[in-house]
């Protein structure tokens, strides 16, 4: 994908299975939302195609498809009801069943006094359901969220992910682009990581924990962590750090290492490093800030 | 379902801008001033005409005559009094005596009536030299004695026309109305709704659904939909404001503000009103793919508004350039105009409508008009499917166009 001479994404190809929820992971710049857009050519990519079940996409196959884009907005001017029949009839809906579909989902989402109001009058977070509501219509097979929380607050986002939770469990194919590193080790099923339009990590989320240190514990102690040639120190503040253990190392040993070193270990967690680490580890700290 | 798709886009345009009260107060108000302005036409005139017989009997006059034309019988009848002396009259009109006074010429033809009057104001006090001139009038046409001879100097001759071609009767102005009546219509359309073409596609990226958009239908399927959804809102709008006028013009006729045209005189010629139809046509879609192109390229409307006036200015030249094909068919300037896609609907249209446009020549105009349209179409289709997510930014054409097809 090219902007001018510029090559923004560069032969980048990656798989997502059916049923599955799949993270595109990257800072901001790195290329995700470039990606999303060539694949549904509304960028025009120098190469490479979208295919949904080994066809090439079309438009015309929306049904199969459901997106909501960063960039949020829909007709202001026009009712809600008016806006989510158009787009269900756009995917292939009767208006009777995009009407009747759309007064279930305003209730679903406590709307259900809001389908006569124009989408102006609408607070942004009432706006934002309703362009998920647009997106999920007709059941498509294959969701494509671009920052699905972004613009909502905590109540709503539960509310958000709990809907994205049941598309899931109804099989529903789902790429989420996302910040949300917690989001995204509870639903994902793999990820991928992109950095300046390349590939930089891919597979499950286990695989990817597992590429960037595997075991980590997460530590609180009375002072600053020591280096050692037994673990990476991955954060350190405040008392509250993580580290990831080195080749051939245990947890045990290096409890062990810390207390003969005169350190007070209050809290010694072991488990699979945390996204939110491996993120700050590729992008490094002033990127991602 | 891209057709369907298609019918739902322009269900969806032409209903919601239906139910817009900005659309039927533009489309009626239109009828509706033109109804009062000539109602108060009607009323001013018949208020003058009661306040001009009111003047004639309180105008009050002095003349000399050094012509021997004037009949004292008419000027007096007129509220005239004849005097001897021209300075006297002045005098008299100074001293506020009388309104006016008229010194007839010794040679009227060749030297001008002097007529000295009470300032009434620079238009009603034309109405003294009106007056003098009147009088002799009245008193020349009581010496030719002879009404038809007065008639037919003074020029008003009628006559009568029919003419032929291949051997047939033509239908003459009568023919030419409703073919000419197309004319009217594609202005009135492109004018009333250039605004709206423009907004078409502006206002998917002015409110960022674009991309959502695009994922559910083509650009060229949504462009198709939204240019059908126009004209059908131009046909509504152009059938309401004719249904209004025609209820204005008979209740106008009725009230004798306007003169009768008796409409069975019409005649319908099957060819120019069919090339007229097509012109019609092929012109409403060049101007709406121009519009929507450019709204396609323009983030907002502010910034579109440049292009905007100067495709409007491409609508209203060619109304000077339809003057000359009444006079000068084959101008220059007048052929230049018939070919050039932009200028070519009104101009063909008024050459068409009078019966000067060969078949061949409406023929050509068609397939420009329809061959360009097509153009102007694809490229405002990859205008917006290009720039649907370039939301601040003017779209470099030529970049648009030489990117690579998907």
């Amino acid at each position: 994908m090219n902007f001018g001479t510029t090559q923004v994404i560069k032969d980048l190809s990656f798989d997502v299975y059916p049923g599955e929820t799949f993270g595109l992971l990257g800072s901001n710049g790195s290329g995700k939302t470039t990606t999303i857009r060539a694949l549904l050519g509304i960028y025009i990519p120098a190469a490479g195609t979208l295919h949904i079940n080994g066809h090439p996409f079309e438009p015309t196959q929306s049904g199969e498809l459901g997106y909501l884009p960063e960039e949020r907005g829909l007709y202001k001017k026009e009712t809600v009801l008016d806006t989510m029949v158009y787009f269900g009839r756009l995917k292939g809906m009767t208006a009777a069943a995009a009407r009747t579909w759309s007064l279930r989902y305003l209730d679903q989402v406590e709307l259900a006094d809001k389908p006569k109001v124009r989408l102006d009058k609408l607070s942004g977070g009432e706006q934002q359901k309703v362009q998920l509501g647009v997106t999920i219509m007709n059941n498509p097979r294959l969701l494509l969220l671009d920052e699905p929380t972004k613009g909502f607050d905590p109540v709503n986002r539960r509310l958000l992910m709990s809907i994205i939770e049941e598309r899931k469990r109804a099989g529903t194919t789902i790429v989420m682009i996302t910040h949300q590193m917690d989001d995204v080790e509870r639903l994902c099923d793999r990820i991928i990581l992109l950095k300046d339009g390349v590939r930089h990590a891919y597979g499950t989320v286990e695989e990817v924990q597992e590429q960037y240190g595997g075991t980590t514990v997460k530590i609180e102690a009375d002072q600053p962590l020591p280096a050692s040639a037994s673990y990476t120190i991955l954060t350190d503040e405040h008392g509250h750090s993580e580290i990831a253990l080195t080749a051939g190392s245990s947890a045990s040993a290096v409890l062990n290492e810390l207390v003969n070193q005169g350190i007070t270990v209050s809290s010694f967690t072991p488990g699979r490093r945390s996204l939110e680490s491996i993120f700050i580890e590729v992008y490094g700290r002033k990127e991602v800030d | 379902m891209a057709r369907g798709n298609v019918s739902t886009v322009v269900s969806f345009e032409v209903i919601r801008t239906l139910r817009t009260k900005v659309f039927w107060v533009g489309s009626l108000l239109g009828p509706l001033l033109m109804v009062f302005i000539m109602v108060v036409v009607s009323l001013s005139s018949a208020s003058a005409s009661d306040s001009s017989s009111t003047v004639d009997q309180s105008f009050r006059f002095e003349w000399v005559d050094h012509s021997g034309l004037v009949d004292s019988s008419i000027a007096e009848a007129a509220g005239g009094t004849e005097v001897l002396d021209a300075a006297q009259g002045v005098a008299d009109v100074r001293a506020g005596t009388v309104d006016a006074f008229f010194e007839f010429p010794a040679n009227p033809v060749k030297d001008p009536i002097q007529v000295s009057a009470q300032d009434q104001g620079v238009v009603n006090s034309q109405s003294f030299s009106g007056v003098a001139a009147q009088v002799l009038r009245a008193s020349a046409s009581v010496q030719v004695g002879n009404t038809t001879l007065i008639t037919l100097v003074s020029g008003n001759i009628p006559t009568t026309l029919t003419t032929y071609k291949d051997g047939q009767q033509t239908p003459g102005i009568w023919g030419a109305i409703p073919p000419l009546a197309f004319i009217a219509l594609f202005f009135i359309i492109v004018i009333m709704q250039g605004n709206r073409m423009l907004a078409a596609t502006l206002e998917e990226k002015e409110n960022r659904v674009t991309e959502m958009i695009l994922t559910t239908i083509k650009p060229t399927a949504l462009l198709t939909g939204k240019v059908i959804a126009l004209g059908v809102i131009g046909l509504i709008q152009a059938l309401a404001m004719a249904v209004l006028t025609v209820i204005a013009a008979v209740v106008l006729m009725q009230m004798g503000a306007v003169a009768s045209i008796d409409l069975s005189k019409l005649v319908f010629q099957p060819v120019p009103l069919i090339f007229g139809a097509l012109i019609l046509i092929g012109g409403f879609l060049l101007f709406t793919s121009s519009l929507v192109a450019i709204g396609a390229a323009m983030p907002t409307v502010r910034d579109a508004q440049g292009m905007y006036a100067t495709v409007m200015l491409l609508l209203v030249i060619p109304i000077y350039v339809v003057m000359f094909t009444l006079t000068q068919p084959s101008n220059p300037v007048v052929v230049v105009c018939t070919f050039f896609p932009w200028t070519s609907p009104m101009v063909a249209m008024a050459l068409n409508a009078l019966g000067v446009l060969p078949w061949w020549q409406s023929l050509i105009v068609v397939i420009i008009l329809f061959a360009t349209t097509t153009v102007v179409f694809f490229i405002a289709a990859r205008l917006f499917q290009y720039g649907s997510v370039e939301y601040s930014k003017k779209l470099n054409i030529r970049t648009v166009l030489g990117a690579k097809s998907k």
